[in-house]
């Protein structure tokens, strides 16, 4: 529908539908990056707090800190960083390997079309070696 | 010394959820979407649908519009939509998806909102695993859920030990009189 088609009144709800939708967008922005960044405030300012301790000041988050120190806590920050990262770079792995298979597949199927004797690296669909290959 | 480490690693936990992981969330998200899109593209192939269909090219530029703001779908943006943006029935919504798509064929109109359903589940569960979401609502919802859980599998068991109950309060008055 172009704007020559549309009435007085339906291109005003569409500025409005605009206007309402980007300040929408916007909101959605600021509560996303506040969050975010709340947490990564929170952890600064942790470590800020564990440096005036560490220096021999009174810190006014003696708490905190004391909590911190605690060698349970690191072991349990050390095991969810750890695992968190083995469960992030898996995840990273295997969205990698969709990728290669999606595009792959389509890659193949358009290339055999130009080609019927289109030879293979005989890789698996999602880019990895060939089980075949691998020497025991 | 090991509450400087352990602030260390604490930001580094933020790190990997907040910001590794989200942007992590986005490229798996636009990788299905980009299924979606090559499955809508083969059905059009296989002749289920014209490449010239409104159906069809509804669909795929609906696809396309998620796959590119992708990284600003959140829950906050979510909620945010939900409370400005105008009902049904406002002028506006003459030049919507569901009016353009209103006069289409039975056929194309089954394939729309097959791919709709599946663009809108996949964005449903993106929106819910995100980890603002699973720390902010998921605990109170789990809580309800597993209380409303606990209830109901208690109930019978309740109600199949009433009548064990009854015998024994009538054994428990029996003896009371003869003491």
């Amino acid at each position: 529908m172009s704007i020559k088609n549309k009435s007085k009144e339906e291109l005003l709800a569409e500025i409005d539908f605009l206007k309402r939708g980007g300040f929408a967008e916007q909101i959605g922005t600021v509560l996303q990056a506040v969050i975010k960044w709340s947490a990564f405030a929170f952890a600064a300012w942790c470590f800020k707090e564990s440096v005036v301790a560490y220096a021999g000041k009174v810190s006014e988050a003696n708490v905190l800190v004391s909590f911190l120190g605690k060698m349970e806590i690191s072991n349990a920050i050390a095991w969810i960083f750890g695992a968190g990262g083995v469960v992030y770079g898996y995840k990273q792995r295997n969205l990698k390997g969709k990728t290669v298979e999606r595009l792959q597949t389509r890659i193949k199927e358009l290339e055999k079309r130009f080609d019927s004797q289109r030879t293979s690296s005989q890789l698996t669909t999602t880019g990895e070696t060939n089980p075949k290959d691998i020497q025991a | 010394m090991i509450a400087i480490l352990n602030a260390v690693s604490l930001m580094l936990i933020v790190w990997l959820v907040f910001f590794a992981y989200q942007a992590y969330r986005v490229d798996k998200l636009r990788q299905d979407l980009f299924t979606i899109r090559d499955q809508l593209f083969d059905e059009a192939l296989n002749g289920n649908i014209a490449f010239d269909d409104e159906a069809y090219k509804i669909s795929r530029q609906m696809v396309n519009g998620m796959i590119r703001f992708a990284h600003r779908l959140s829950i906050p943006s979510m909620f945010a939509f939900a409370f400005l943006m105008p009902r049904k029935g406002t002028a506006f919504s003459k030049g919507s998806v569901a009016e353009m798509i209103d006069g289409a064929s039975p056929k194309s109109l089954d394939l729309f909102t097959k791919y709709q359903v599946q663009i809108n589940s996949r964005i449903a569960a993106h929106v819910v695993s995100s980890p603002v979401f699973v720390l902010t609502a998921l605990v109170p919802v789990l809580t309800f859920a597993l209380t409303k859980l606990g209830i109901d599998i208690t109930r019978p068991i309740l109600n199949s030990c009433k009548q064990a109950f009854q015998i024994l309060d009538n054994a428990a008055y029996a003896q009371g009189a003869n003491a």
